[in-house]
């Protein structure tokens, strides 16, 4: 069986405004979630796009952090994906997403899990691993994370985060979950922090030898 | 999803209050997603990112840290010292003053007497009021960053800072925002950046009086 491979290379690139989608309400400050996935041949065979309902309590913590400029003589205690409460000060690496190929420590991140988020929520509920050694079953090829640079129409400012996700298990999967984790630092050690969670509805199913492809567009509207 | 209350009180000289306006912030700006961008995507000095700051002038940002490891970074912060008192930044030189301080007054809540209506691409108050004790000005007090808080499904912290009228005469307040800085490490420099900005409707702060300004950013899932 041929193995699915991540063709699509990273780049950044402004988004056109044509392309911004509106869903959030003036005064929100929230992300937009586009799935979409592509059979072999680059072929869309499903793509939505809806309100990500959830950033969670670490975001707030992290923006809290970094704009009061928690210093590391008097850090702040955050919750980890590992469930882990980590003291946390300001620093170069807070809100960092830019995971490479195969990490899943930061970036953003899929998995199985059914279940609401709650504004507590600190990690994805069931992992999607990556498929280190394809074909593992259950297990999805995590591309590099990319960046769609910042642009704005007459209402709406917002910047894009994207990732492939390849399906080379040999079988379908289905993605129930998107998460965003991000880094934070305190001196000489790095720990990570999930900002956003979504439940999609029904899931999305990937069958094998497609790629999903998730958009977080992070936006502002006045 | 994130969203904010903006809150104006005026106060008299003993600190009793006048007058109350709360309203929902609607104006978090292109500049905010700009910084959030350079953090998210961890952009560095050899390929920095370029944004307006408040003198709508182009500057080179990144989000790379002090040399040494503690990697500090002054990107994104809010909470800044009253009037002229200097402000540190974390960059190359963070022990240089010349170059990686900026005024407390140009960062955190400002106040402005414009009344344009506000877009995303704004880069500055359209007519801000100046920190000073002259005609027309307002002293800037520190900006504080206070009562971070959660109950799910809310969560929530405040931004406030004091503004004091002693001009002599009636200073009508009628926009706010928000300035935070960015940083170039191989400048290196440190520049302020608008992040948000609303207009009030007027609030006339008479002489030795009080403005109250708070945003209390929320999120709720």
């Amino acid at each position: 069986m041929p193995k699915a491979q991540i063709k699509l290379k990273p780049k950044l690139a402004v988004i056109k405004e044509e392309k911004i989608h509106h869903l959030l309400v003036p005064g929100e400050v929230g992300a937009i979630l586009e799935l979409t996935v592509k059979d072999k041949d680059g072929k869309v065979t499903d793509h939505r796009v809806m309100r990500s309902k959830s950033f969670v309590r670490q975001f707030l913590e992290l923006l809290w952090i970094q704009t009061y400029q928690i210093p590391e003589v008097a850090p702040y205690s955050v919750r980890d994906t590992a469930n882990a409460l980590q003291d946390i000060c300001e620093s170069a690496y807070t809100f960092a997403a830019n995971g490479g190929i195969g990490v899943v420590t930061h970036g953003i991140i899929v998995g199985e899990g059914t279940t609401a988020p709650t504004i507590d929520d600190y990690h994805i509920e069931t992992l999607i691993d990556h498929d280190a050694a394809p074909p593992t079953a259950g297990d999805l090829q995590y591309g590099a994370v990319t960046f769609g640079a910042p642009a704005s129409d007459a209402t709406t400012s917002q910047f894009t985060i994207t990732r492939n996700f390849a399906n080379a298990s040999g079988g379908a999967i289905t993605v129930n979950e998107v998460a965003l984790y991000v880094k934070a630092y305190l001196y000489n050690l790095s720990y990570y922090f999930m900002t956003i969670r979504d439940v999609i509805g029904g899931g999305i199913a990937v069958p094998d030898g497609q790629t999903l492809t998730v958009n977080y567009r992070l936006q502002a509207v006045i | 999803m994130l969203t904010a209350k903006l809150i104006l009180e005026r106060l008299d000289k003993e600190g009793r209050l006048l007058e109350r306006k709360e309203q929902q912030s609607r104006s978090f700006t292109l500049g905010f997603l700009q910084l959030l961008y350079v953090a998210h995507a961890q952009i560095q000095s050899g390929a920095p990112y370029t944004i307006n700051d408040i003198t709508d002038t182009p500057r080179t940002v990144d989000n790379q840290g002090n040399i040494g490891a503690r990697l500090g970074k002054s990107n994104l912060m809010i909470g800044a010292a009253p009037g002229h008192s200097g402000v540190f930044c974390g960059g190359k030189n963070e022990f240089d003053p010349s170059v990686m301080t900026i005024e407390g007054q140009k960062i955190g809540i400002q106040v402005g007497t414009g009344v344009v209506a506000v877009t995303p691409t704004d880069i500055a108050l359209a007519t801000r009021i100046a920190h000073g004790r002259s005609a027309g000005e307002l002293e800037y007090g520190g900006c504080e960053l206070i009562g971070i808080a959660f109950s799910d499904p809310d969560g929530e912290f405040t931004i406030r800072r004091y503004f004091t009228n002693a001009s002599g005469g009636p200073i009508t307040v009628e926009e706010v925002g928000i300035y935070s800085p960015g940083g170039d490490y191989d400048a290196p420099a440190i520049w302020a950046f608008l992040i948000a900005r609303d207009l009030t409707g007027g609030v006339v702060v008479a002489d030795t009086e009080i403005l109250k300004v708070t945003y209390v950013p929320q999120i709720t899932v």
